[in-house]
């Protein structure tokens, strides 16, 4: 691994190891680029995964205090838990189910294809697919996605086959185990999957793409990176000409040191990364970098999610194998007949027994609720995961007072849900509900959205300066050395788990950052 | 790490409802810990009438008609922790019990069980209603020694996983085609 001196300002620092900012790092390195990799969370390794859900969670979620404010129901259920988020080497990517799906080319423009819809921010991406298409492939392939390249499909297990057949009596079409970044053999130098269960824990055997150990240990090989963990970086720093020069970080110990930077990418997750350059502001920049636009912070998307969960006469044992373990694709459609613009899919899902008891209706006591526990080993359940509105209004901001333990304003999440959310998600949980009931279901829940792990826009992309933050590239608009490298980037939010698309721009950033310094533009 | 430690307890006690806390009860010591009686005498600050009527709330909002008491026992036993690490707690809890008995007009363990929960249905957005029920919500469902009463298997990384152990063994529902669900390699 790399030493690089805080005084060496010919590095690119990177903030945050999970899709975006350790893919980046490797692509970088790979170029001969310098690395530095700052990472808020400890460097844990597959040994330490472990799967049981409460200590997992305590392992690897991001619990830094944050608030929340809006109609949402996550805002009611999970006050201080906006985000199912991680804060370790790896990132999310430890935590993530492992869908990899393309956006697809209509959703790309989305103000053009879906018109004006009422209090929705919508702009067209600054890029199409047919500019994606050549990293989505190179995505692909560096995962290892199932469906992809020749890799066979992941065997489906007891929850897919209860969805399957219930989707397959009410005639829906693209139903199977999907494209999942986990191997369904062994690939580049990763085990198959066992079947394990507990894929958001951190995946035991390694079939599931995560950076954790493949990005960042291929990126040390090659020299150029030096990845420091518990590494919390507190603001992005600039020269008197606006460009940025390095990061304030606080170490493990609380001790705060400068690094300095040639050029900085954020990639903290769509909460972190707006918080940070809000937390950023200076003399020059008094709205925080790159937030000439305002839009910094805002256009916040959390994908319409919630779950239908389903009990039966006969054992499911749901928890069995991978959690996202099947999708039903034919409702990620543009269909306004059915009251609703964007499209989302079906994707199974289980929870663990303490989850479970947590998640299935929060707030909840009483028979009905214990009843549907004592059926838990007779239980079926899906994920829906659709495009939801942009809206200005939605936005984290700086909390007016309180403070971390590094001294910065914690940041407050609000959203309130569109009514074309809304349109979509009764819609889905009537679907859902009646691919259950085509299965033989005796009781169906309609489970409101967990704490968000799809947090999206909130430093898009535009064409215009003062539409967003940031170009096609990442690239802000006001400063030309700092870069937007995770799912803050994303222009609008599209039905599709955002994990490939992140990976995706990553890699053609990295070309572009590679061009940029050779042609000595930054 | 001792920052880290108090930021996430502070995140625990903020966050509320049901992430309120996570348990208690390590596995096995069930049975030692809670004979089938005289338990509440080992209570630190709950007294037998108060621990009675814990027992009774969280039977009554969990009902598991096969799971004994000693596992409720385990909740209130909790809470009896938490009392004794805070004062505040602890004077909630009794006035949460006591508040009970009022509406009660007597003992409400002496109630039918329809009237015992009518009026936890009066309570049911006050904080002690809350405090106990979010630790029902760990305390019986992260306990490991009730996981097989529920039909759930808990870690299986050790035992290979799934692949060979029936992850695919539901038989009362066609098997999709092998397009749709490949065999395993």
């Amino acid at each position: 691994m790399a030493k690089i001196d805080l005084n060496d300002n010919s590095a690119v620092v990177i903030i945050g190891s999970g899709a975006g900012g350790g893919t980046l790092a490797n692509e970088l390195c790979q170029k001969g680029i310098k690395v530095i990799l700052l990472e808020a969370g400890k460097h844990h390794s597959i040994a330490d995964f472990v799967n049981d859900e409460w200590p997992s969670f305590s392992q690897l979620a991001w619990l830094d205090k944050r608030t929340t404010s809006g109609d949402w129901r996550v805002a009611k259920d999970f006050p201080n838990l906006p985000a199912w988020i991680c804060k370790t080497v790896g990132g999310t990517t430890t935590h993530w189910a492992g869908a990899s799906l393309r956006i697809q080319d209509h959703e790309f423009r989305a103000e053009t294809h879906y018109g004006n819809i009422d209090d929705a921010n919508l702009i067209d991406w600054p890029l199409t697919l047919k500019d994606l298409e050549p990293y989505y492939a190179k995505a692909e392939d560096k995962m290892g996605v199932t469906r992809t390249n020749g890799i066979p499909g992941l065997p489906g297990n007891n929850n897919f086959k209860v969805m399957h057949a219930g989707a397959k009596k009410l005639g829906y079409k693209e139903v199977h185990t999907g494209r999942m970044a986990i191997n369904s053999r062994p690939r580049n130098g990763r085990a198959a999957c066992q079947q394990i269960g507990f894929c958001f824990q951190g995946c035991k055997s390694g079939a599931k793409w995560s950076t954790l150990y493949t990005e960042i240990p291929a990126a040390e090989a090659t020299g150029n990176l030096e990845l420091r963990s518990e590494s919390h970086v507190l603001q992005v720093k600039h020269d008197a000409d606006g460009k940025v020069s390095g990061v304030l970080y606080a170490d493990k110990d609380g001790n705060q040191h400068l690094q300095k930077a040639r050029i900085v990418c954020v990639a903290g997750n769509s909460i972190e990364s707006p918080r940070l350059l809000l937390n950023s502001a200076s003399s020059l920049y008094p709205d925080g970098l790159a937030n000439s636009s305002g839009q910094v912070g805002r256009n916040y998307m959390r994908h319409t999610t919630g779950s239908v969960y389903a009990t039966f006469e006969k054992p499911v044992y749901m928890y069995r194998g991978t959690t996202m373990a099947g999708i039903i694709a034919d409702e990620n459609r543009y269909d306004t007949s059915r009251g609703f613009a964007g499209g989302y899919e079906m994707e199974t899902l289980s929870l663990g027994l303490p989850f479970m008891a947590a998640f299935l209706d929060p707030g909840a006591s009483g028979k009905k609720f214990s009843d549907a526990l004592e059926d838990y080993d007779h239980m079926a359940g899906m994920w829906i995961v659709g495009e939801d509105m942009p809206q200005e209004k939605n936005r984290v901001t700086l909390h007016a007072s309180e403070k971390d333990q590094h001294g910065q304003p914690i940041p407050n999440v609000h959203f309130d849900d569109h009514k074309n959310d809304i349109a979509m998600r009764n819609h889905a949980y009537k679907q859902g509900t009646m691919v259950y009931e085509a299965a033989g279901a005796k009781t169906v829940w309609e489970t409101p959205p967990y704490p968000s792990t799809h947090n999206l826009g909130t430093n898009r992309m535009s064409t215009k300066a003062g539409d967003g933050v940031c170009n096609g590239f990442g690239q802000t608009h006001d400063i030309k050395n700092l870069f937007i490298s995770d799912g803050s980037q994303f222009t609008t939010g599209a039905a599709e788990n955002p994990t490939l698309t992140i990976v995706t721009l990553a890699i053609r950033q990295a070309d572009y950052i590679a061009e940029q310094m050779g042609k000595k533009n930054i | 790490m001792k920052n880290e430690h108090l930021n996430r307890r502070e995140f625990l006690c903020n966050s509320g409802k049901s992430l309120a806390g996570i348990v208690v009860a390590s596995s096995g010591a069930v049975t030692l810990i809670f004979p089938s009686t005289g338990w509440s005498a080992q209570l630190a600050m709950l007294n037998e009438h108060e621990s009675k009527t814990l027992l009774n709330m969280t039977r009554q909002l969990f009902p598991h008609d096969k799971v004994e008491d000693k596992f409720y026992a385990v909740v209130v036993k909790a809470l009896d922790s938490d009392a004794a690490a805070s004062a505040d707690t602890a004077n909630k809890l009794k006035a949460g019990i006591a508040n009970l008995d009022n509406l009660a007009q007597g003992n409400w363990n002496e109630l039918s069980a329809d009237k015992r929960g009518a009026i936890l249905e009066k309570i049911d957005s006050t904080a002690f209603f809350q405090q106990v029920r979010s630790k029902c919500v760990t305390g019986i469902y992260n306990n490991k020694d009730l996981w097989d009463h529920f039909g759930y298997e808990g870690s299986s990384a050790e035992h290979g996983g799934y692949i060979n152990r029936g992850f695919d063994d539901l038989d009362w529902l066609p098997n999709p085609p092998e397009a749709d669900s490949p065999k395993a390699h």
